[in-house]
């Protein structure tokens, strides 16, 4: 210990008491020469300032030292750096030095098998997940859409207050494209499937209408054949059809395509005039694409169902197009007085279309997370290097006595690291190469058809960036080590449970780790709350099953309600089935439309906005939804399409806070409309029960006010059955399509899936972010917790003999084991207590990004805290109870006898 | 070779006689007119360059000190300090002195 100053003889101020402290976080040289002067300093300072100067000098000066602590470490390892640079050039030729540096790199690494493949996993598991994900963000947000300039390209919708965005009817689509400047194309589209028929029964293929000149707008050539022309816009103009390449292949097989080939569709016959390029599936999964042939002057302007894309001019930017929404908004108030006042255009990029925010934040989220593990593997090799390089001091010695630099011996130490990267990055190749088809399998099948996870020059570029980050971050502290003169302050000094190098990397570790586990736990809390809350609804045994009637076959709204009550019937009959009912949208998967409410006995107007449910059969006993007051329709009232309705409990409260709603009349707007009018001539409904409120919009949404009405009065040909049987899916599902298809051989169905499996999915993505972000917090956390064990089991085994002698001079063990695991957690409090800090804050500064996860709240952040540092003390104790386990003499008398052979 | 600004106030600040830490950032604070406010580590820092450049030398406190603090270190100029004091000095009234600069000095 060198001699200190005598100390002034007051009393030592908070504030000086803090700055002490302060000065150990400079690095032990830099201390050495300036802690006793700056303190002084300090010390002068507080005596002689007052008010806002002295506060003003106190935050400088703390500000100061934590900057000093980061801006010193890196000077000393510029001026390593210099030192290898001043090294010069080698003796010999470039080549050859580095043919004989990278082999003098593998024997060195090869003299520790075991510690070099430890390393090599490590740093392949932590490069290899960066990969992966980056390959998910690529995919995702980077990599361009396969079309012809593809900024250019942006999805246009219309909005209309307290209604969620809606998209566009077609007479304001025609509107647009007369007047919008902005664009030099644009085209409507929607997807719907189409029956196709066939000799045994119609079979249901997804495909998409789609204006003439789609193709062109996209910047897409037809793998053969032609796009459609304008006069296949027309209403009754030729009936044709383009298919795409694999269902060419599938139906023709080899065939070259000719302008022979027909196909039927929902009946009626229609030529397939082109064939799309392999891959093309616009939007999503289609396989055939019809014209969108409509009439503006008689088309229906309040059926918002269309969406549309259009491409941008030559240098317009999205706030061009923003304010060319805006004139065309007022054209459309214009043109309808009255009725689309309230209506406003939205225009946005096309990938952002169809990449939900909410996935881009979580997928970027996960890319943060996948870094700060990185950096976690990268200390804990650094760690292993360190250990390493005191043993090989030896080594190290007789290299200089022999000759060598200290340059060279850096360009040694920084060509191990250089290879032990390389190794790393090779192998995360290979995970990310294969991490596609996983990423495929995690999405929903309906995604845009473009998205597609691969190794690309991009994630290329990144592995290579990541290697080359992770060879610096491995060897900063080995190559310190290789050149400092002397031995110096150790890994392990002889005094502490974590030597001073391994302290700065336990506490980076640590940091990082705790980060990552509040992180994680935030957002397994808000899953746990959404998963937890009560949907409303039980989905038990329910499965779904989306059926598609031949539309020609019932022209009638009478036809159409009596083939439902048909197969209502037809199904009940199946074997095992307990209950059916019929919905027009699925809780969880479905949307609903939306309808403005109006109440009776509250004139002047739409009092609220709710989503309208037609249901037939016995829904809400089947799903378990409590009818809260009153009763649900009966079946005479169904088979009557009487005007009754039962509402949700939010929306009764809502509209009838005082008394009950039972027996009070409401009516609702047209739902294609999105009008906050509601048509004179629309029809009263009876509200005859009150049901429970249903989370039916998915388990991350509140629930939003629903009206349920007789499904015979709104009957269409497509709707969804909910079948509740205590059977396997399969066998169930080819039981209802047979007893179906018994009267209805043209029917057409859609995979079936299970209520329950919806449910789940309305939060795919809170769950998916939840398990990334969890898998990647776990393993930071245990690559942290083998950091401070390992560093503290090797601080302990060089103070084996002193913690021996402690304990034969009568120290008890139970108190050594206590100290050396409290050091220890000194030095975990301060990363814990950082890295907890920056996860508030940074969840605090997410939170618009990612609303579900909420910020990180005190009761998480406290037992994330206690966690981490119950779990580091254990890390910690276990190496001390081993070292003062053994036998204090046997110690003494070993290392006494290696003391002896080494010859000190 | 042209001193750095900050680099000249230290040294004026020592023209006077050795001080310490603090009292040269005082001295310099008054000096600049506020303009600059030195920190202990960047002042020692700079402290310890000059050392080395031979500009400075440490020596011990003097006997008067009211609270004396061993800690502190006090530096005074050496020969070579206080002519590249000097050299500055002449140059910068120089540049002062130039018709161009006077007249920004006086302009609104």
């Amino acid at each position: 210990m060198s001699d200190r100053p005598p100390r002034p003889r007051e009393p030592r101020r908070p504030a000086s008491r803090i700055y002490a402290r302060l000065l150990g976080l400079l690095p032990a040289a830099t201390r050495a020469r300036f802690a006793d002067g700056m303190a002084a300093m300090f010390d002068d300072a507080l005596r002689d300032l007052t008010g806002a100067a002295r506060v003003r000098f106190i935050v400088r000066a703390f500000a100061e030292i934590l900057a000093m602590s980061v801006t010193e470490r890196l000077r000393r390892v510029a001026e390593a750096v210099v030192t290898v640079v001043r090294a010069g050039p080698p003796a010999g030729s470039l080549a050859a030095d580095l043919r004989s540096d990278l082999g003098l790199a593998a024997r060195a690494l090869a003299r520790s098998p075991g510690r070099s493949l430890v390393i090599v996993a490590t740093l392949t598991l932590g490069i290899g997940l960066n990969s992966a994900i980056l390959s998910f963000v690529n995919g995702l947000l980077l990599r361009p859409l396969p079309y012809a300039e593809p900024s250019r390209l942006v999805q246009l919708s219309e909005t209309a207050a307290d209604f969620e965005t809606i998209d566009l009817s077609l007479p304001d689509f025609a509107l647009w494209r007369a007047e919008a400047r902005i664009f030099d194309g644009m085209f409507a589209f929607d997807d719907t499937g189409f029956l196709v028929g066939g000799v045994d029964g119609a079979e249901r293929i997804e495909g998409a209408v789609a204006s003439p000149g789609f193709l062109d707008v996209l910047g897409v050539q037809p793998f053969a054949g032609r796009g459609f022309t304008s006069a296949e816009e027309r209403p009754g103009g030729p009936e044709v059809a383009i298919v795409s390449r694999r269902l060419w292949e599938a139906l023709w097989g080899e065939v070259d395509f000719g302008s022979e080939a027909t196909i039927v569709l929902n009946g009626r016959t229609r030529q397939i005039v082109g064939v799309a390029p392999a891959g093309f599936h616009f939007p999503e999964v289609a396989d055939i694409w019809v014209p969108l042939a409509f009439d503006p002057s008689t088309a229906d302007a309040f059926d918002y169902g269309y969406d549309a894309i259009g491409r941008l001019t030559e240098g317009a930017t999205l706030d061009d197009a923003r304010s060319e929404g805006a004139r065309v908004a007022s054209l459309l108030a214009a043109a309808y007085p009255g009725k689309k006042t309230g209506i406003g255009t939205a225009v946005y990029p096309l990938r952002f279309a169809d990449v939900p925010g909410g996935l881009a934040a979580a997928s970027l989220l996960a890319l943060l997370s996948v870094m700060l593990l990185l950096l976690v593997a990268c200390t804990n090799v650094a760690m292993l290097l360190l250990a390493r390089g005191e043993e090989r001091r030896a080594e190290m010695a007789t290299r200089r006595a022999l000759g060598a630099s200290r340059g060279r011996l850096l360009r040694l130490v920084l060509t191990e690291c250089l290879l032990l990267a390389a190794l790393g990055s090779a192998g995360a190749l290979v995970v990310a190469a294969n991490a596609g088809p996983v990423f495929e399998a995690l999405l929903p099948d309906e995604r845009p058809f473009w998205l597609h996870f691969g190794a690309d020059a991009v994630v290329l570029l990144w592995t290579l960036a990541a290697g080359l980050v992770s060879a610096v971050g491995i060897g900063a502290a080995p190559a310190l080590q290789a050149t400092r003169r002397g031995p110096g302050t150790t890994f392990a000094s002889e005094r502490r449970s974590i030597g001073s190098a391994g302290r700065g990397l336990v506490v980076a570790q640590v940091t990082a780790a705790a980060f990552l586990f509040a992180l994680s736990a935030t957002t397994v809390r808000a899953l746990a709350e959404m998963m937890g809350g009560d949907p409303g609804l039980d989905p038990t045994d329910v499965v779904v099953l989306d059926v598609v009637l031949p539309p020609w076959e019932y022209t009638s709204p009478e036809d159409r309600a009596e083939a439902g009550r048909r197969v209502l019937e037809q199904v009940g009959a199946v074997a095992s089935v307990q209950a059916v009912s019929i919905v027009e949208a699925v809780p969880f998967v479905g949307s609903g439309a939306e309808v403005s409410i109006e109440a009776a006995d509250r004139p002047g107007g739409a009092s609220a906005v709710a989503v309208l449910d037609p249901v037939a059969g016995g829904y809400f006993p089947m799903l378990d939804i409590p009818i809260v007051e009153g009763r649900s329709p009966t079946e005479a009232e169904e088979r009557a399409a009487a005007a009754v309705a039962v509402v949700s409990r939010a929306l009764a409260r809502r509209l009838w806070p005082d008394g009950s709603a039972v027996g009070r009349r409401v009516r609702h707007s047209d739902p294609g409309a999105r009008s906050p009018t509601i048509e004179a001539n629309r029809p009263w409904l009876t509200v005859v029960g009150v049901a429970e409120d249903v989370r039916g919009d998915g388990l991350g949404r509140p629930p939003r006010g629903r009206v349920y009405t007789p499904w015979s009065r709104s009957a269409g040909v497509g709707f969804s059955l909910l079948i509740e049987a205590d059977r396997a899916v399969q066998p169930l599902v080819t039981d209802v399509r047979a007893a179906i298809a018994s009267t209805d051989p043209g029917a057409g169905f859609r995979e079936p899936a299970t209520l329950e499996a919806g449910m789940n999915h309305s939060i795919w993505i809170e769950r998916l972010a939840t398990g990334l972000i969890g898998a990647f917090s776990a393993l930071a956390l245990l690559l942290a917790l083998l950091g401070v064990h390992g560093s503290v089991a090797h601080s302990t085994q060089r103070r084996a003999r002193e913690l021996s002698v402690r304990v034969a001079l009568g120290a008890s063990v139970g108190s050594l084991r206590s100290t050396v695991t409290i050091e220890a957690l000194r030095v975990v409090a301060a990363g814990v207590a950082v890295g907890l800090t920056a996860a508030t804050v940074g969840t605090r500064l997410a939170a618009p990004f990612l609303p579900w996860a909420g910020s990180a709240d005190p009761l998480t952040i406290g037992v994330s805290g206690l966690i981490l540092v119950a779990a580091a003390g254990v890390a910690a104790y276990l190496p001390a109870r081993a070292a003062t386990r053994a036998d204090p003499s046997e110690v003494l008398r070993g290392s006494a006898r290696g003391a002896a052979r080494a010859g000190r | 070779m042209p001193l750095k600004q900050r680099t000249f106030h230290v040294l004026l600040s020592l023209d006077d006689g050795p001080l310490h830490g603090y009292a040269v950032r005082k001295r310099v604070l008054e000096q600049s007119e506020g303009a600059f406010e030195l920190e202990p580590g960047g002042l020692y820092r700079t402290l310890a360059r000059l050392e080395g450049d031979g500009l400075i030398e440490p020596v011990e406190a003097p006997a008067d000190d009211p609270s004396p603090d061993a800690r502190r270190q006090y530096y005074a100029l050496t020969h070579r300090g206080r002519s590249a004091l000097a050299d500055e000095a002449r140059r910068l009234s120089r540049l002062v002195g130039r018709p161009d600069v006077a007249a920004l000095a006086t302009s609104r």
